[in-house]
């Protein structure tokens, strides 16, 4: 085993850590949290916006069809509720656009 | 406390079957990715949560960049701080080794299926991990399918495999998406998110339009008075 994948199990462990750390934590910190609005809403928006920061780069780089895919996958999840419905949609679009057009 | 186990862990197989499915492509991804068999292994028990490992797959190269790696999934992972906060009741009057031993396995999925049900009976924490168990046993097959069953896909471009996690995410946003209240700090995470991307090198963009993001949302609330419910 060379450094390198020593490395890599050493983050593996530290993210399963960190994961950890903050399921735990919830469950202890619990009644504190909900006592500060401010924290709680910051919270509670991250995983959206957090999401939306990931994907919008890749989307404006792919162009049109980055985004007419993206369009029509969210509001495909958002009305159906399913998001394996959405991605093969999406996927279908996005292959469509790559391969014929 | 044994029916609680396994009540939960039937209850959770149909959500487990569509984790399955991302499972799957997580594979696919780790291997073009060159994620090895016995770290995706690892990362699949020890991390246990579907869109870090995405992240930290999609962030995988040589050599491993720790810092922006660790950030992001504790960033993409604070959400779990409130789903530990709202398991509080389902807790009551278990033991602190108890509560340390059952919160490992919990994802969105059990979650979201135990904190549905606690509304209807009285349950406890064991149906929550049984349906970490039942996650967790579908999870680590699925991710190694994938993974074992990667070298198949010889063209990854025209099957748009780079493009997989961003439609899977793109999907998922829409499901945080809360009306009016999303419009301004998804505006703001947008634009940070991008400015950032062209002018800041690495993935720091994932993190900071995040923190921006959600820090409008909290400014927003905060100005409209919103301070204690």
């Amino acid at each position: 085993m060379n450094d390198f994948d020593m490395l890599a199990i050493i983050v593996i462990i530290l993210a399963g850590i960190i994961t950890y750390s903050l399921r735990f934590g919830g469950l202890l910190i619990g009644n504190v949290l909900s006592k500060h609005k401010f924290v709680e809403n910051l919270i509670k928006a991250l995983p959206g916006t957090l999401l939306l920061s990931f994907i919008v780069p890749s989307i404006i780089s792919e162009g049109i069809p980055g985004a007419i895919s993206a369009l029509i996958t969210g509001i495909v999840a958002k009305k159906t509720n399913n998001v394996l419905i959405a991605l093969i949609i999406g996927m279908a679009i996005i292959i469509m656009f790559r391969n014929i057009l | 406390m044994k029916s609680n186990f396994i009540k939960g862990f039937s209850s959770t197989v149909p959500v487990a079957i569509s984790v399955a499915a991302y499972g799957l492509v997580l594979g696919v991804l780790a291997y073009s990715k060159g994620v090895t068999f016995f770290e995706l292994l690892l990362m699949d028990i020890v991390t246990f949560a579907g869109s870090a490992q995405f992240l930290m797959v999609e962030l995988w190269k040589t050599p491993l960049p720790v810092t922006e790696m660790l950030f992001a999934v504790f960033a993409i992972n604070l959400r779990y701080l409130l789903i530990g906060a709202s398991l509080t009741p389902l807790f009551k009057g278990s033991s602190l080794f108890e509560k340390a031993a059952l919160m490992h396995l919990v994802a969105d999925e059990n979650w979201a299926v135990t904190l549905s049900r606690l509304k209807k009976e009285k349950i406890s924490p064991y149906f929550l991990f049984g349906g970490g168990i039942c996650l967790v046993i579908f999870w680590v097959i699925s991710t190694l399918a994938g993974h074992t069953f990667g070298f198949m896909i010889s063209d990854p471009y025209s099957v748009a495999l780079d493009f997989v996690i961003i439609i899977i995410f793109t999907a998922l946003v829409a499901s945080f998406y809360d009306g009016k209240d999303s419009l301004l700090p998804w505006i703001v995470a947008a634009i940070f998110a991008y400015l950032s991307f062209l002018f800041i090198p690495g993935k720091w963009y994932i993190v900071i339009g995040g923190l921006t993001g959600a820090l409008a949302y909290s400014i927003e609330k905060h100005l409209r008075g919103d301070k204690h419910e």
